[in-house]
């Protein structure tokens, strides 16, 4: 009996407090002031745009990697069949196998975004990967965590990584798209008069401040621009 | 992430297009992708779906555009790494006609100014796009082009700012005044493509530098400060004394030659004491512009060069204030509107602060330096038709040595004075001109006894009336006129003696005085896309005035004669006209051939048979029957060109110069104390030649230029040397300037300048003989041997503690002058020797021997200097 004890008290915390040295412990990779870009321990390779923090084990022992999310951020997932790749955030799962694809936990109207660009990926909420929602690439899903909803769509926003690769593609895009967009990436506050907020532009702006991509813009369409201390008005004639 | 960045060079990569029946937006796309450039473009103006077919193996990007864009009369340019798309809205050829025939003309005009100060912009460019029609802004910021009633794309744009792009419907006169704003930190030349590339090499001209506020603050100056005057040092064919001088020398001409204007008046003495300092506090410049070749016809009496400075005139929009704060000398400039956007004013002043150098003089006698300069200046815009400017300038300085007892013994001292009041007028948008009274005056002083009241002093003073007209008849043809009248005065050395003490040995001599009269024409004329010809005349009439006394001279420059000339009337009169034609040939869009040819006549100049400065007195004498006006004939040529794929601008110019009555003294001449002093000169010719090279880069972080001039300067005057030719003293051959300057993102910049020139040519004995127990010189050729050669680097680091977008800049800056400590050589003298105790004594015994040794001053070690530099 006093041997089965002295096991008993020996083993139990040697076993967690095994179970607790082995247990990988939790990282956190966080961008406060910039984007920044960091390496998983499997090799996936993620980028944050500012704000965003991603929590991670510093190495995926199960049979899944863990990862959670508050922001936007850009993943490559290394391919592992064995092990799925899940991102979460609150009560959503987007699970992957081996892709790349654009998540923001904090899109608009209290929503959180998923952009598929290659791959496949799942998302679902907890656990109930049976009501999942798949995605191909060029789609995108639109979930609201509250209310359990995900809706499917295609991605028409060739720019949804402009602020990770300061690119921009606008094929006959409207301006007030344009505006939309460079607003949300530079914070910039521009404000588009009505009469051209219609007029459509192909360009691809890449690597270009505010000031140059409006330069480009005004000689384009003949935009009367004027810059005030905190904001800028866009406006002109109406185009055909 | 490959980026791409579209410059027009990126436009002659080389692609093949073979396209058979596509849309016009699929091959649009096509080119892209292959050229690897982006398209901007509105798709609702282009006939994108229209089908062509292209066959183009390898061919530039460039002309496959123009083959698929211009027959669909799509018009295209450069703009930010971009390639803007737009319908030509009009029906015409690319090619503008001015024969199109019945169409009225109207006139487009206004000012360019800064966005956030008001400043006006010098020698800004404005051009049409699809056209070689353009024109610059003047000296005060004006500029206006006259062209038949059509639609244009204007582009104004000038260094260091963002070029505007300005569409225009000219169907009556328009008045169009540009505010443009600075381009970010590393200065990003915009270029507009392709036709109108062409006017970067077109307007910049040969023999002309324009030193813009933005250029200038790059410059690494002396003791963290910016010197203009110094940073001419940096531009090839101007050669510097050396230390302890701003004095310089410009193709072969001697320093007397060349005209500093400060908002048009003359400043006979640019530089602070020791040459260090130059006269106008920096920060209150607004742009300098060099001229050491072809003179524009407005600009003369001085035979080689003109640095037209135009200071600024306050900022139109806000108070503001700025300054430097340094070991040596300490500036701060307060500027502000008086009526917004209407009047504004902007005054500078600066001190010395050199006598704690006294703690580190370990001789007994201590010297007193100071020196001070104050410079103000308002302007009023009444209308838009008239403007008025007033300046105001003082400079002062003070040398003097005290002895044991704080007893001042000797010293210097000098003071410049300017007053101008401008008045600009337009009289219709095609007619400008500016009427300006001046008065400039120099005084130099040397205290020859103690208490300072024995006094020898020069002077010169000038005041004068001018009014210039600029008719910008059409974009072809820009006519300026104009009439100058100057009374000058000047004392060519006195020495006034208190208590009314009379020493027989000063005898009074007579003071100058001239009366100046000057008109000029000329007209800058384009012809076709290629050829630009600057052609004008200048006619200045000289008269010297009495009452004075003039003395005659024989053949041998004995004194036979001398006649009183009563007052005001005439004595001696000259006519010298000056023709000047300069002439411009663009050879492609990147590349230009220049030619000039100048006479230019000089009728005051500086008389002193000494080189070096501050051991020489200061005579400003005009000429009259016994010195003839100067007059220099320059022809030069010259060759810009952008290099090929590159961001650097090269040039080359030579030139060859004959200076006509050059002006020398016979040997042993006495200057000091000698109304006969006309009868010291002896005239001759002088020659001079050279080729300067400079090659440019004006972009991003990293700028600079290098520079070489190999130039000769002989002078051949008939009765000194035994008429044999001989350098000039500032002829020196090797002049090589290096000027680098690297900006570190928001906070660093570092710059380093590196001067060589061959040392001045000096006449030194060529042996001694012994009588007394004196050792004399004995000289044989004039100017037979050669100083040290002066070099020098200068280094400084420039941080700037403030973000961009702060409202109040400030930074620290570190200079090391002559970084390496060379001891560049002063002057060299042979009448003094040095004791077993170290003193400089008048030669004697030398242990026992009399030996004769040769001293050297050098001015200035390594100098370094802190300073910390604020804007608010």
């Amino acid at each position: 009996m006093r041997i089965a004890a002295i096991i008993l008290i020996i083993v139990i915390p040697s076993f967690f407090i095994f179970r607790n040295l082995t247990r990988p412990e939790q990282k956190q990779l966080n961008a406060t002031l910039s984007i920044k870009e960091g390496k998983l321990p499997d090799g996936t390779s993620v980028t944050l745009n500012k704000g965003a923090i991603l929590e991670y084990p510093s190495s995926f022992k199960k049979n899944k990697r863990n990862v959670k999310l508050n922001g936007e951020a850009w993943f490559e997932v290394r391919h592992d069949d064995a092990k799925p790749f899940i991102v979460t955030s609150h009560n959503v799962r987007v699970e992957v196998l081996g892709t790349s694809f654009y998540v923001n936990t904090n899109a608009a109207n209290n929503t959180m975004e998923v952009i598929l660009n290659s791959g496949s990926v799942a998302i679902y909420f907890d656990d109930h990967k049976e009501n999942s929602l798949f995605l191909s690439p060029g789609e995108k899903a639109e979930i609201i965590p509250g209310q359990e909803k995900m809706v499917k769509d295609i991605n028409t926003d060739q720019n949804y990584r402009a602020w990770m690769t300061q690119r921009f593609i606008f094929n006959n895009t409207p301006l007030v798209t344009i505006v939309a967009d460079l607003n949300k990436v530079y914070h910039a506050n521009l404000r588009i008069a009505t009469p051209v907020s219609y007029c459509l532009v192909t360009a691809t702006f890449d690597h270009q401040s505010v000031e140059s991509i409006l330069h480009v813009l005004q000689a384009t369409l003949d935009l009367t621009i004027s810059t005030h201390r905190t904001w800028t008005d866009i406006s002109g004639n109406k185009c055909n | 992430m490959l980026s791409h960045s579209v410059f027009s060079q990126d436009l002659d990569k080389k692609i093949t297009l073979i396209v058979h029946k596509q849309s016009l937006g699929a091959v649009i796309q096509k080119i892209g992708d292959e050229g690897k450039i982006f398209f901007s473009y509105n798709p609702q103006s282009l006939p994108l779906d229209m089908k062509i077919s292209v066959k183009a193996r390898n061919k530039t990007v460039r002309e496959i555009l123009d083959l698929v864009l211009k027959k669909n009369r799509i018009d295209y340019f450069v703009l930010e790494n971009q390639v803007v798309l737009k319908m030509n809205q009009k029906d015409q050829t690319d090619k503008f006609r001015e024969q199109v025939p019945s169409a009225m003309k109207h006139t487009i005009s206004g000012y360019l100014k800064d966005k956030a100060s008001g400043e006006v912009l010098i020698g800004a460019n404005i051009y049409i796009r699809d056209t070689h029609l353009g024109t610059t802004t003047n000296a005060y910021g004006f500029y206006s082009l006259t062209l038949p009633a059509n639609s244009y794309q204007m582009v104004f744009s000038y260094i260091g700012y963002k070029d505007f792009l300005m569409k225009i419907n000219l169907e009556k006169d328009e008045e169009a005044t540009i505010e443009m704003e600075t381009s970010s930190l590393a200065i990003k030349e915009v270029v507009i493509q392709s036709k109108n590339k062409q006017e970067e090499t077109r307007n910049s001209s040969l023999g002309e530098f324009q030193f813009s506020s933005k250029t200038l603050s790059q410059i690494p100056g002396f003791a963290g400060d910016l010197d203009i005057i110094k940073s001419l040092q940096a531009v090839p064919g101007i050669k510097s004394y050396g230390d302890g001088s701003s004095l310089f020398y410009v193709r072969g001409g001697n320093s007397d030659q060349n005209l500093i204007l400060i908002d048009e008046a003359p400043i006979y003495n640019p530089s602070h004491l020791f040459g260090f300092f130059s006269v106008l506090a920096p920060d209150a410049i607004n742009e300098m512009t060099v001229y050491k070749g072809d003179f524009p016809s407005k600009y003369g009496g001085r035979l080689s060069s003109v640095i037209d400075i135009k200071a600024r005139n306050g900022n139109l929009k806000r108070f503001g204030f700025s300054g430097n704060i340094g070991p040596y000398a300490s500036e701060i400039t307060l500027e502000g509107p008086i009526i917004k956007d209407k009047s504004s004013f902007i005054v500078s002043g600066r001190m010395s602060t050199l006598n704690w150098l006294n703690d580190l003089n370990t001789s007994l006698k201590s010297f007193d330096i100071l020196f001070y300069d104050v410079n103000a200046k308002v302007n009023f815009k009444l209308n838009t038709n008239n403007r008025f400017y007033l300046t105001f300038f003082y400079g002062y300085d003070h040398f003097g040595q005290t002895n044991e007892s704080s007893y001042p013994t000797s010293g210097m001292s000098w003071n410049n004075m300017a007053g101008t009041f401008r008045w600009n007028h337009t009289f219709s948008n095609k007619l400008f001109s500016n009427t300006t009274i001046c008065y400039s005056r120099y005084q130099y002083y040397l205290y020859i006894d103690n208490e300072q009241k024995d006094v020898w002093n020069s002077a010169i003073s000038g005041l004068t009336f001018k009014t210039d007209f600029t008719w910008y008849l059409n974009p072809k043809n820009t006519i300026h006129e104009g009439v100058e009248i100057t009374d000058h005065n000047s004392n060519p050395g006195n020495v006034s003696l208190p208590d009314n003490q009379t020493d027989p040995a000063a005898y009074p001599i007579a003071k100058y005085h001239s009366m100046e009269y000057d008109f000029y024409l000329g007209n800058d004329m384009s012809i076709g896309k290629r050829i630009t010809i600057g052609y004008g005349i200048r006619l200045p009439v000289w008269q010297d005035l009495g009452p004075t006394t003039v003395y005659h001279f024989d053949g041998y420059h004995n004194l036979i004669d001398s006649s009183r000339v009563s007052n005001l009337s005439t004595y001696s009169s000259f006519i010298s006209p000056e023709p000047r034609i300069n002439f411009r040939y663009m050879l492609n869009d990147r590349s230009s051939l220049k030619a000039s040819y100048n006479r230019t006549t000089q009728f005051l100049q500086v008389l002193s048979s000494s080189v070096s400065p501050f051991t020489s007195l200061e005579v400003w004498a005009p000429c009259g029957p016994n010195i003839k006006p100067q007059k220099s004939d320059q022809v030069s040529l010259g060759y810009y060109s952008q290099v090929f794929r590159t961001k650097l601008n090269f040039s080359a110019e030579i030139f060859y110069n004959i200076f006509h009555d050059h002006i020398d003294y016979k040997d042993h001449a006495n200057l000091l104390f000698n109304h006969l002093l006309e009868g010291e000169i002896r005239d001759g010719k002088a020659r001079s030649y050279g080729i300067e090279l400079i090659l440019r880069k004006t972009e991003n972080n990293f700028t600079g230029w290098i520079g070489y001039t190999y130039s000769r300067t002989f002078v051949q005057t008939p009765e000194v040397n035994n008429g044999k030719e001989y350098p000039a003293f500032y002829d020196r051959p090797h002049n090589v300037c290096i000027y680098l300057s690297y900006t570190a993102g928001k906070h660093w910049a570092f710059s380093a300048n590196w001067l060589y020139m061959t040392g001045g040519a000096i006449t030194t004995p060529v042996g001694f003989f012994y009588n007394n127990g004196y050792s004399i010189p004995i000289y044989g050729d004039r100017n037979n041997d050669r100083l040290p050669d002066y070099h020098r680097l200068d280094l400084s680091v420039k941080w700037t503690l403030s973000k961009p977008e702060q409202r109040y800049q400030h930074a620290l800056i570190l200079t090391l002058y002559n970084a390496y400590g060379r001891l560049n050589p002063f002057s060299v003298n042979f009448n003094k020797i040095q004791d077993g105790n170290g003193n400089i004594v008048v030669p004697s015994n030398l242990d026992g021997e009399y030996q004769l040794i040769p001293t050297t001053i050098s001015v200035a070690g390594m100098i370094p200097s802190l300073n910390y530099q604020f804007k608010f």
